[in-house]
């Protein structure tokens, strides 16, 4: 049964309540903003361009809004842990080698559970970070959160930047690398607003993976993760992200990452979404340095009825500043998809340059694609380019490999790898093997979909 | 031994082949030559198995079999290959990849084991290697990047991949420089040695310097018009396709 909106918003104002009521945690300055715009804006609406083709009341269900408040009882600070606890303080209850063996941790990289609300890490994992709760550091290295979204601020990223209940900050030291596997975990049902800061500093490195899933175990579990995070690259920094979404059908997911980039800082963001039966994700980045670069390919893979929404943002504030994202989408079944994305270039951002290419498959008689790059100029000494295709499987490649003898669905299965794999090709090789481990199974539900259109 | 009684095909409700008689034997080289539009890629289009052309009458067997009611991957499975005139580009997909998979799926229709990795890329070099194309390629998009010639060289190593009992080469010749015809005829008679038929379509006939041809025959309004030697390639040559016109 869907839920109404005046439902959610009765959520959220008992959430509120909750955390100005209680005595275990003061409400900071920017929470307060975020909830007052919340109130200004409330849920997304379809006359929001970016919200056009999704209902933002289908991420809630009466499961998950009928939950009894009781969220200030799990406080970190309130049952004493630190913001990222040690693992050991997890339920016995969660078999954590199962967790294990689902999320195949990357090589070499500190593995930070988020299992509802809660982070945790090994100890191993906790020597190698630099973390504190984002309310008591000195926050001045972020810019605020909602000063990064656009004008029309999504509500869901409102939200949790004003009920999130705790926010870890973690700085990477000067010079300095690390692999971070991030694993998002629903156990129970209900509403999670993980929030995490990440501050990479002069001349790191940064492998930041971010990675939602259903355990097996807990996959009837009905929940809707709405995660935010913000990274601040400084000068001459460099971060590769990788974002997996391989929740449920049951558990939705709507994941913002914010990303300001100062002088010479880089990004290279590889994104699929495979799980949920409805998601949302919205990258906004930030250019504000010279020469700062950032790129981003994007995978969305639907199948069955499932719905991806994605957003992808360029602000070019700075000159020489560079960006690039291939957006590409395979729906099969009734699964429809949704990519919108712009490229901003301000008045500072001389000799910039910003290329955005959307190309989309078909394979479902069904199956829908809504698909608008944008460019928004306001320097005429830029470079930029857009595209937008939508498609069905070349006709002509079928025949040319059926007729080397390549039986038609193992033919399908190749081209439609092909067309992904390009996506893929920039990633360094571990990465890359480990992304197509987690892809893979997925697309084989993507073929067995597929009509002849 | 390809043999083609009586065949007319259509296309969109247009009939462009009407009653094709053609018969090639194993080792044998066959030239079909004739003017732009009168179903010499038709008939290519028909041996592969195309649906949007339609065989209105007559028949196609290769060694005995009848190819008409299989699909073009059991046509490629009973030996049949055919090279086109404008190889596709698939990113994404290697090169190494698709003989992977080509290879392999010849030897799961002859019930036999897929090929050893190792094995396959020896295979594989080797061939390269006399179809004239560097090792780098291989792991390269399907004929990403490649010049018109290196896509022909590419079918050329297939075909030595595959061996094919009969192979239709569409107009391999347009667009090669000299040196690649050279490459080109050397790679179609070493398969002929071993036996590979060969249905050479072709609009000019020079590039049969590098080949001879055991029968060449003229297409002319969908009709095989005259067949004979050599000396009909010579006589287009000299005097066009009008000398032939029906």
């Amino acid at each position: 049964m869907s839920v109404t909106r005046q439902t959610i918003n009765d959520h959220c104002q008992q959430w509120w309540d909750s955390v100005t009521d209680s005595s275990a945690k003061t409400v900071s300055l920017a929470q307060q903003r975020a909830w007052h715009r919340w109130l200004q804006q409330g849920l997304p609406t379809r006359h929001q361009e970016s919200w056009k083709y999704t209902r933002a009341e289908q991420f809630f269900t009466e499961p998950l809004l009928s939950q009894p408040f009781q969220k200030l009882s799990v406080l970190p600070q309130k049952k004493g842990m630190q913001v990222i606890a040690d693992i050991k303080q997890l339920s016995a209850n969660i078999n954590l080698d199962k967790v294990r063996q689902a999320i195949n941790p990357l090589p070499n990289a500190v593995v930070v559970y988020c299992v509802n609300d809660q982070f945790y890490v090994d100890s191993d994992g906790a020597s190698q970070l630099h973390y504190q709760s984002y309310e008591s550091s000195q926050s001045s290295m972020f810019l605020p959160a909602q000063d990064l979204l656009d004008e029309d601020s999504d509500g869901f990223a409102l939200l949790n930047l004003s009920l999130s209940l705790s926010s870890p900050r973690l700085t990477i030291p000067a010079n300095s690398q690390l692999s971070l596997h991030i694993v998002y975990i629903a156990v129970e049902t209900g509403w999670y607003q993980p929030s995490l800061r990440i501050h990479v500093s002069s001349g790191s490195q940064l492998t930041l993976v971010e990675h939602g899933i259903s355990v097996p175990s807990y996959s009837k579990v009905d929940s809707l993760c709405n995660s935010l995070t913000q990274l601040h690259i400084a000068s001459s920094a460099d971060v590769s992200y990788v974002y997996l979404n391989q929740f449920s059908p049951l558990c939705q997911h709507v994941h913002q990452l914010l990303v300001d980039l100062e002088e010479g800082a880089k990004i290279q963001s590889w994104l699929a979404a495979l799980g949920s039966r409805i998601s949302r994700l919205q990258l906004i980045h930030r250019l504000a340095g010279k020469g700062s670069s950032a790129k981003a390919n994007a995978l969305l893979l639907g199948h069955a009825q499932q719905h991806h929404d994605h957003r992808i943002v360029f602000r070019h504030l700075a000159e020489e500043s560079e960006s690039y994202c291939l957006h590409k989408g395979l729906l099969a079944g009734k699964a429809k998809g949704v990519f919108n994305g712009r490229i901003l270039m301000t008045p500072e951002a001389h000799q910039a340059e910003g290329n955005m290419y959307s190309r989309n498959m078909l394979l479902s008689r069904e199956s829908r694609m809504h698909t608008k790059p944008e460019l928004e100029i306001y320097h005429d000494a830029v470079r930029c380019a857009h595209g937008a295709t939508i498609g069905q499987l070349d006709r002509q490649a079928l025949q040319y490999l059926c007729s080397r003898g390549i039986a038609l669905a193992h033919a399908r299965q190749l081209l439609l790898a092909g067309f992904i794999q390009t996506l893929w090709q920039s990633l360094p090789k571990s990465l890359s093997e480990w992304l197509n481990h987690h892809v893979t199974p997925s697309f084989a539900l993507v073929s067995e979909q597929m009509e002849d259109v | 031994m390809l043999d083609i009684q009586s065949l007319a095909v259509s296309v969109a409700n247009k009939t462009i082949l009407k009653a094709i008689e053609l018969t090639i034997n194993s080792g044998e080289i066959h030239v079909l030559m004739g003017p732009n539009g009168v179903g010499k890629s038709t008939l290519t289009r028909a041996l592969l198995g195309d649906e949007d052309y339609t065989v209105e009458s007559g028949s196609i067997t290769l060694a005995g079999q009848d190819l008409l009611p299989l699909s073009i991957e059991q046509r490629a499975h009973q030996g049949l290959f055919i090279a086109f005139q404008h190889p596709v580009t698939i990113p994404g997909v290697s090169n190494l990849q698709f003989y992977k998979a080509m290879v392999n799926a010849h030897r799961q229709a002859q019930h036999q084991e897929p090929l050893d990795a190792i094995e396959l890329l020896e295979q594989v070099k080797h061939a390269a290697q006399q179809s004239g194309l560097a090792e780098d390629f291989l792991y390269r998009g399907l004929n990403d990047g490649f010049s018109g010639g290196e896509k022909k060289r590419n079918e050329l190593l297939q075909m030595l991949l595959l061996s094919p009992r009969f192979a239709v080469v569409d107009e391999i010749d347009s667009g090669l420089d000299v040196d690649a015809l050279k490459i080109i005829g050397q790679g179609i008679r070493h398969l002929q040695q071993q036996g590979t038929g060969f249905l050479l379509i072709t609009h000019y006939p020079h590039w049969l310097e590098y080949l001879t041809p055991d029968q060449v025959h003229i297409l002319v309004g969908g009709r095989i018009v005259q067949s004979g030697g050599a000396e009909l390639a010579d006589q287009v040559a000299d005097h066009g396709f009008q000398a032939f016109a029906a």
